[in-house]
């Protein structure tokens, strides 16, 4: 498929809940192939941003697309480009569906009515379990799976259609250190072998994020983007983390507070 | 000894397709995570009911069932516009009962103004009358339990899906509202056909307390469980106020209670 764009393109954006706005002016261009970390404290519209790119929520002001196509204009060519990962605590797993349920939805959710799991939709599951390396848990029900299988059954529900882009809200929140560098190595794998771009929204760098990504800082605003070396300075980090503190040369992040406006 | 005539057959059919149909769509309401939905809709339903008699009344052509079907879904698109609006749940809630409230009274009213029979009509409504089904009925049950079922096959997974992260459905490429439309519709569509058999009050019990039961005992929870449980209430209830003579709803509802009281004690015992 031929795509009308190279890339993500947010130009001047402002979106709001209410009458509060969580983004304001923001302006971003990643260019294909690209691995992104938004990084931000809490409270900082990291979600926000991502619910913008996902097309969940209507910019009040500003432009936004995604390979050339307007998220929430026309969603139903971006559904199948685009693989959305909710933040884990905003799902309900429940004791009626299985792992294989989860990933059959991912790969026939693009397609029309009545949405049936065929031979091929079989294949299409357990190839992806198999490239996340979860095939054993297939008949799995979500409310029997840890935090980390969960994680790993939707990055399978969603890579199933193959998307270009991976976009992932939080996805290191409530894992443990393991669960965390097994999930990075996992992206990377994706990045790298399957050529997929993934915007990855986070509050921390992991000791495991030993590769060079891109970095968004963000706090209501973008206040620097680039390769991380040369983002995530000291200054950039105390624009980003008002309460960080420098003790002996090192840059130390005490808090996890968005400024308020 | 039991003995089956023409109008206790007819009771016995109604009911094994009322259980069906009311198995299935608390199925539908508890993987779709709506049974809060069933609950604010069976506030409205003895509004509708009353409102339906009324109509059939006063009209003589407009079926009962018709009016129930639309009041309900009425409801239930009006609580979940007002829910999108923004407005907070717990509010749309309360409305809801009490707009239902004002209408069921002033349904009562007219009918007992109206009509000679309006009283015993009124108490059709609330506890059903399984003995008066007609043949119209029952084919009409019967299409409502097919169509309940077709859409549990049709759309089980995309509901399943939904219910799991409506946010990820959507940017997968589900149309949502359409879904919780048809939710809206198949409930509202069930609780038109099984009234008249079943009544209001024990519409409640039947939806929700196999759901529980379902929800408390099982690990893994389907369809089949459901349509079990829906024969386990409605069968031996309808067989036990034929041998008691008491009324239908009423012993359905006791073994309604009574299954769930022993699923309750059976999640005790299992230590879960």
């Amino acid at each position: 498929m031929e795509l009308p764009g190279s890339g993500i393109e947010v130009l001047d954006v402002y979106a709001k809940y209410d009458s509060y706005y969580a983004i304001e002016a923001v302006t971003v261009y990643l260019n294909s192939p690209f691995y992104t970390l938004l990084l931000g404290p809490n409270g900082a519209g990291k979600t926000t941003l991502i619910k913008v790119l996902v097309g969940l929520l209507k910019p009040v002001r500003g432009r936004v697309r995604v390979y050339g196509f307007d998220p929430y204009k026309e969603r139903t060519v971006l559904s199948r480009l685009v693989g959305y990962l909710p933040q884990p605590g905003s799902t309900r797993p429940t004791p009626f569906m299985r792992v294989r349920d989860l990933v059959a939805m991912g790969y026939l959710a693009t397609k029309k009515p009545p949405r049936y799991v065929d031979k091929e939709v079989e294949r299409a599951i357990f190839a992806s379990l198999r490239v996340i390396g979860i095939e054993s848990l297939a008949d799995k029900y979500l409310t029997e799976l840890s935090g980390g299988e969960l994680q790993r059954a939707l990055i399978a529900s969603v890579i199933v259609r193959k998307p270009k882009l991976l976009v992932l809200d939080e996805p290191l929140a409530s894992l443990d250190i393991n669960a965390k560098c097994e999930l990075i190595d996992l992206l990377l794998k994706l990045h790298k072998s399957l050529g997929m771009d993934i915007v990855m929204s986070t509050h921390e760098l992991t000791t495991c994020t030993y590769f060079e990504p891109t970095v968004v800082l963000i706090n209501r605003t973008v206040l620097s983007y680039g390769p991380a070396r040369k983002v995530l300075t000291p200054e950039n980090l105390k624009m980003a983390y008002p309460s960080v503190v420098e003790v002996g040369g090192l840059t130390i992040l005490t808090e996890d507070h968005a400024v308020k406006g | 000894m039991l003995v089956l005539d023409t109008i206790a057959l007819g009771g016995l059919i109604a009911v094994i397709l009322g259980g069906l149909t009311f198995s299935s769509i608390g199925y539908v309401l508890t993987i779709s995570q709506t049974l809060i939905l069933a609950h604010e809709l069976l506030h409205s339903l003895l509004a509708a009911s009353l409102l339906g008699a009324l109509i059939e009344s006063i009209t003589g052509f407009i079926p009962m069932q018709l009016t129930i079907f639309l009041y309900s879904m009425a409801m239930s698109v009006l609580v979940a516009e007002l829910v999108k609006l923004k407005i907070p749940r717990d509010v749309v809630v309360a409305i809801v009962p009490s707009v239902s409230a004002i209408i069921a009274v002033g349904s009562l009213w007219g009918l007992v103004r109206i009509s000679p029979l309006g009283v015993s009509k009124a108490l059709s409504v609330l506890w059903g009358s399984v003995l008066l089904i007609t043949p119209t009925d029952l084919v009409y049950l019967a299409a409502v339990a097919v169509t309940v079922m077709s859409i549990i096959y049709l759309f089980d997974l995309e509901l399943k899906y939904i219910s799991f992260d409506p946010d990820l459905a959507y940017v997968s490429g589900l149309n949502v509202r359409a879904y919780y439309y048809l939710v809206y519709a198949s409930t509202s569509l069930s609780l038109s056909a099984t009234i008249k058999v079943f009544g209001t009050v024990i519409a409640t019990a039947l939806i929700v307390l196999p759901s529980v039961f379902s929800l408390r005992v099982a690990r893994r929870v389907n369809l089949k469980i459901f349509l079990a449980l829906g024969l386990l209430i409605s069968v031996p209830g309808y067989l036990m106020s034929i041998l008691l003579n008491i009324q239908t709803s009423f012993s359905i509802g006791i073994i309604s209670l009574t299954v769930t009281l022993i699923g309750g004690a059976l999640r005790w015992s299992l230590g879960r």
